[in-house]
């Protein structure tokens, strides 16, 4: 009834105020509805983008896990099968019967006793230097990886060189220690999967920026493999890699070279300002 | 049970769920809308039963008029956390209470006060969509909806939207159109009070999990 008399020409007020009435409630629904659906999509996206974050540092967290338990198997094997029988065979040696053998026999087990106790301490200082040389710590990042480059160009298997342009303040040692785990690691990953026949390394500094740059000529990864990697359940090491990088802030970036002819890794990161207290 | 009945006792239905949910555990600015609706409780009482004339009674409206501006303003200034919109607020609300004080001295008290409430309207509305824009603008895990503010200012935006046009005409009507058309108030208002108990209900605090709010929690209310 009211609608009708609403509609009649003779009351033009009631008619503005029944449409009015009816627009402002649909245009206030219209927008509260808006405004109820828009923030359900920004926090569904929101919470989505909270679950991938997680499942990738679940991803990385167990990469590093099963890293540190493959590197204690590598050093329990190291001590395992070389230091314990060698150590086994100098009490051998050295056992009672020594004081019932004539004095030559008793020189030339003492010798071969002492022989094997020093392979064995060459053999752990060796296990020790693999888990952190101490060039590293002594006399910095250069140091040690021209040491760890020297010693892949001297086995013969592929020539290998590096060169830091700017490198004359030491970063903190912490910050050393994880570049070098990270170069440590792809040149492992270049040695086994690769098939190079050299690599060279070299660094430099822009503005505060940090730049590690892997150069060699034989099956590369891009950056897309890498992130397809990264997501997937192999690739250990470059996980290991990315979770490093990520306590330093730094960036990693595969490509390979604009002449196609070889592969380049650059590690990029934020220098620090204070600089380590021991020079080189 | 006539709408005008329904109108002037809806407001006992937030009283009480706020008495029962959220006396204790209420935040301040839902302890203002308790008390603004215990005032418009208790002018919708006297203004229905009172024996003094309407000439009274207009006088009387708006002095609500103002009342209610400030105490709802002063709930959205406590919900809003940007400084720069509450300093709009305070700007604004310091412009119209003076324009109220300026009016009351000076208007024809025998009449609805059209232009204050319409203004009234305007600025509660604005101050309404200033609300809802730093909810949506601000990164936040919980749904709009799981908070009791939101049903807050949700009631007063229908609330004024439904009314503008209602306080905008009032003074060209006659006195029986304005009764025949003062239901839409009446059912504004009741809506209102409804909005205003699911605040009361919704207390965040009673939520299982704050943090991670569940979609369906108010069905299982």
């Amino acid at each position: 009834m009211i609608f009708l008399q609403v509609l009649s020409e003779s009351n033009k007020v009631p008619t503005v105020l029944f449409f009015g009435t009816i627009g402002m409630l649909a245009l206030t629904i219209g927008l509260i509805v808006f405004i109820i659906f828009h923030q359900r999509k920004v926090i569904r996206y929101q919470m989505r983008l909270q679950r991938m974050e997680q499942d990738q540092q679940k991803m990385l967290l167990n990469a590093s896990i099963r890293m540190q338990e493959e590197e204690r198997q590598r050093i329990a094997a190291d001590l395992h099968d070389d230091a314990g029988p060698l150590l086994a065979t100098a009490r051998l040696y050295l056992n009672e019967n020594l004081v019932n053998l004539d004095k030559a026999s008793q020189l030339q087990s003492i010798y071969n006793a002492k022989q094997i106790i020093d392979d064995t301490i060459q053999l752990i200082r060796n296990i020790s230097h693999s888990l952190m040389p101490p060039t590293l710590k002594n006399f910095g990042l250069e140091s040690a990886v021209n040491d760890l480059f020297q010693k892949i160009s001297g086995s013969g298997s592929m020539n290998a060189s590096s060169r830091f342009h700017d490198y004359r303040e030491r970063l903190q040692p912490e910050t050393e220690l994880i570049i070098f785990r990270v170069i440590q690691e792809l040149v492992n990953n270049i040695l086994k999967h690769s098939n190079s026949s050299f690599i060279h390394l070299t660094q430099n500094t822009s503005g505060n920026k940090f730049f590690i740059r892997l150069h060699h000529d034989g099956r590369g990864l891009t950056q897309s493999d890498f992130e397809k990697l990264n997501k997937s359940n192999v690739g250990l090491g470059l996980k290991n890699i990315q979770s490093r990088l990520r306590v330093l802030h730094g960036k990693i970036f595969f490509e390979k070279d604009m002449s196609q002819t070889y592969y380049k890794v650059t590690i990029e990161l934020i220098k620090q300002e204070e600089p380590a207290s021991d020079k080189k | 049970m006539s709408v005008q009945f329904l109108s002037t006792y809806s407001p006992l239905l937030p009283l009480i769920l706020f008495l029962i949910f959220s006396l204790k555990k209420s935040r301040p600015e839902l302890k203002v809308i308790f008390l603004y609706i215990l005032y418009a409780f208790g002018n919708d009482l006297y203004t229905t039963n009172t024996v003094y004339g309407r000439n009274h009674i207009f006088a009387f409206l708006a002095v609500y008029t103002i009342i209610e501006y400030l105490m709802v303003s002063t709930f959205i200034w406590l919900s809003l956390s940007g400084k720069a919109l509450k300093m709009i607020i305070v700007f604004l609300s310091i412009g119209f209470v003076t324009y109220m004080i300026i009016y009351m001295i000076r208007s024809d008290k025998t009449k609805f006060d059209s232009i204050p409430s319409s203004v009234e309207d305007i600025l509660l509305m604005m101050y309404c969509i200033l609300y809802m824009f730093e909810q949506i603008a601000k990164p936040q895990i919980g749904f709009i909806y799981a908070t009791p503010n939101f049903w807050v200012v949700l009631a007063f935006f229908v609330y004024t939207s439904s009314t503008l046009f209602l306080f905008i005409t009032t003074s060209s009507l006659s006195e029986d159109e304005q009764a025949k058309y003062w239901v839409i108030n009446q059912i504004s208002n009741i809506v209102s009070n409804i909005l205003i108990s699911i605040a009361f209900i919704l207390n965040p605090k009673s939520q299982k999990n704050p943090d991670y709010p569940d979609d369906n929690y108010l069905n299982t209310v």
